[in-house]
């Protein structure tokens, strides 16, 4: 790596600043995507860079160091005289963001001990919930941060005009023009920390949860209607007889006609899970087939076509779209994955993996640190540093 | 906190370049912390990374007169730093054989590094926000929220209207809003400015 590569960064960062202050000129928009669009690892740094919840993070590192003090010693070594000057005194507060988030009620339907405090400076290093944040990109590799976004019509692609309706809904109109033009796909990216509900051409409405991404064409027509997905969605699809609804996730294909279901394909899960709430659909893979009826799930383990289906609770598949957590008997390890996404968080385990499992409902608007107080107890103790939780067994 | 004025930069290299001390301040006040922020990011070491990063700070008072634009200086500070703590991890790597270092040394790999100064150089010039503020603007904004000052001794001592001093309170908070996302309204402003937020809930 040489002096250039470094270069080339300075000037990418400037560019990526001046987007996120919407001052970029056209020709700079144009290298900004080429450069996002070059690698999964800068399109990774870009969805990094448009949550506030990071930039905020990284800026209270940024901030821990002491300029003052380094400058005098510095100018000290250089034997440049230190004139000293009379500071007005500052009162500078950061409230906890906690603070801000008053507005959200905390409903926690299970009691638990509520042992110590687990992070000293509560205020300042408690880590915020996940919102509506999604990265939308068009067919020609333009990138839209959405939550940079204002309201109102977003851009129009071959018939279709998609516009920003609220915060966290963008919504597709396809025109009848829109029909024999060339098929051109969107896909939106919901990072860590993100959610997002769009709504297709057709009018199905569909509901991303955090590290989630869904392809789809600009409008439908042919066939079929199908879409790819990544992570998990909630679906309320528009019926269509004549035209299939499909969603193909991890090599599994949910078809549907008209119908409200939620896949989940995370593939750090261990299983690809769909469940049906309304209607009826059929989950497919490699030529192995299973119909739903409303309150059943299928699983399908990877590399596997081996589907089995059963009765479900359906409130806790979909408790995401509805803003909570809902653990029934699960695992540590489940739980913390559902945390890492929503609030964009590492997860490390000091010791043995605690055996406990749990089993509630919590608000997912809440703090780390309020989701977590609810968790801890005798046997399990959380601590947060920076971007991480750290769980430790404490028996 | 006295930084460079980036609508003169040329004045400032002029007198950077003939060994002024204030324009040395603005600009160790400006990258200090986003090259600490970067050097962090490699070593894990705090303490190390601040001792490095004024090892170059030196080294550039020193080499005034090499830097005939701000471009040239960014550029010298951060290529310096990333070499520094190369080679500082490669010194412990040997000398300790410590596995924090190897991890360290491993985990610094050309994408870290050139993302870590992106996120660096991003950081610094988002949150350098309060200072981009027209400068009447910027003055009530940190009289009010920062020095606690009344109106009418803002209007005072800046030698201007009450009314003017409202405006300006009311015209830098709506440039924050702009320069901000949905989302990051209620958390940028708050953190920026806490006082501020009932202004913003009406």
């Amino acid at each position: 790596m040489d002096e250039q590569g470094i270069n080339d960064a300075l000037r990418m960062a400037g560019i990526l600043a001046r987007y996120l202050k919407a001052e970029l000129s056209e020709e700079e928009e144009k290298e900004l995507f080429d450069w996002i669009n070059k690698s999964e690892s800068n399109f990774r740094l870009f969805a990094n860079i448009i949550n506030e919840q990071n930039l905020e993070a990284y800026h209270q590192d940024m901030r821990s160091f002491n300029t003052d003090a380094a400058r005098e010693k510095v100018k000290e070594k250089l034997g440049i005289p230190v004139i000293i000057k009379m500071q007005p005194k500052r009162r500078w507060y950061i409230p906890a963001a906690a603070a801000i988030l008053i507005l959200f009620s905390v409903s926690i339907l299970f009691y638990r001990q509520h042992p110590k405090p687990l992070i000293s400076a509560y205020h300042k290093t408690d880590i915020a919930p996940g919102g509506n944040k999604a990265i939308l990109t068009l067919a020609n590799g333009t990138h839209i941060a959405l939550n940079y976004a204002k309201n109102g019509k977003l851009a129009v692609q071959g018939g279709t005009v998609i516009n920003k309706t609220a915060n966290g809904q963008i919504i597709y109109s396809a025109a009848s023009s829109a029909l024999g033009a060339a098929v051109a796909y969107n896909k939106i990216t919901i990072p860590r920390g993100g959610q997002y509900m769009v709504v297709l051409p057709d009018g199905t409405k569909v509901w991303l949860n955090a590290a989630s991404s869904l392809k789809y064409p600009t409008a439908f027509y042919g066939n079929e209607r199908k879409v790819e997905l990544t992570g998990e969605g909630y679906f309320e699809v528009v019926h269509n007889n004549k035209l299939p609804f499909r969603v193909v996730a991890d090599g599994e294909t949910i078809e549907d006609i008209g119908t409200h279901f939620n896949v989940n394909a995370y593939t750090d899960e261990p299983v690809l899970t769909t469940t049906l709430l309304e209607g009826k659909i059929r989950v497919s893979k490699d030529g192995a087939s299973a119909v739903l009826v409303p309150g059943q799930q299928s699983i399908l383990p990877p590399n596997s076509n081996s589907i089995s289906v059963k009765e479900a609770d359906t409130e806790e598949a979909v408790a995401w779209k509805n803003g909570y957590f809902n653990f029934n008997h699960a695992d540590i390890k489940t739980v913390m994955r559902s945390l890492s996404r929503w609030y964009d968080v590492d997860i490390a385990y000091e010791g043995n993996v605690p055996g406990r499992h749990f089993t509630g409902e919590i608000h997912r608007n809440l703090n780390a640190s309020q989701v977590l107080e609810v968790l801890s107890d005798l046997n399990i103790s959380f601590r947060i540093d920076g971007k991480k939780i750290i769980v430790t067994d404490k028996k | 906190m006295p930084r460079i004025d980036q609508t003169h930069t040329e004045t400032f290299i002029l007198e950077f370049k003939s060994g002024n001390v204030t324009a040395f301040d603005q600009i160790f006040n400006q990258f200090y912390n986003p090259l600490c922020y970067f050097g962090n990011r490699i070593l894990q070491d705090k303490f190390a990374t601040e001792d490095l990063v004024q090892d170059i700070f030196v080294k550039l008072w020193h080499k005034n007169e090499d830097f005939n634009s701000l471009e040239s200086i960014k550029s010298f500070l951060y290529v310096s730093v990333r070499n520094a703590c190369l080679n500082y991890l490669e010194k412990a790597k040997v000398k300790t054989k410590h596995a924090d270092y190897m991890m360290a040394q491993g985990q610094a790999t050309e994408e870290t590094i050139l993302h870590s100064i992106i996120e660096a150089e991003i950081l610094r010039e988002i949150f350098d926000t309060v200072d981009t503020l027209p400068e009447q603007c910027r003055k009530v904004i940190r009289m009010t929220f920062e020095e606690g000052k009344k109106p009418k001794e803002i209007a005072d001592e800046l030698g201007i209207t009450v009314s003017t001093v409202n405006n300006q309170k009311m015209r830098g908070l709506g440039l924050l809003k702009k320069r901000l996302s949905d989302d990051g309204l209620a958390l940028g402003i708050a953190l920026f400015f806490p006082e501020a937020i009932h202004h913003l809930l009406k």
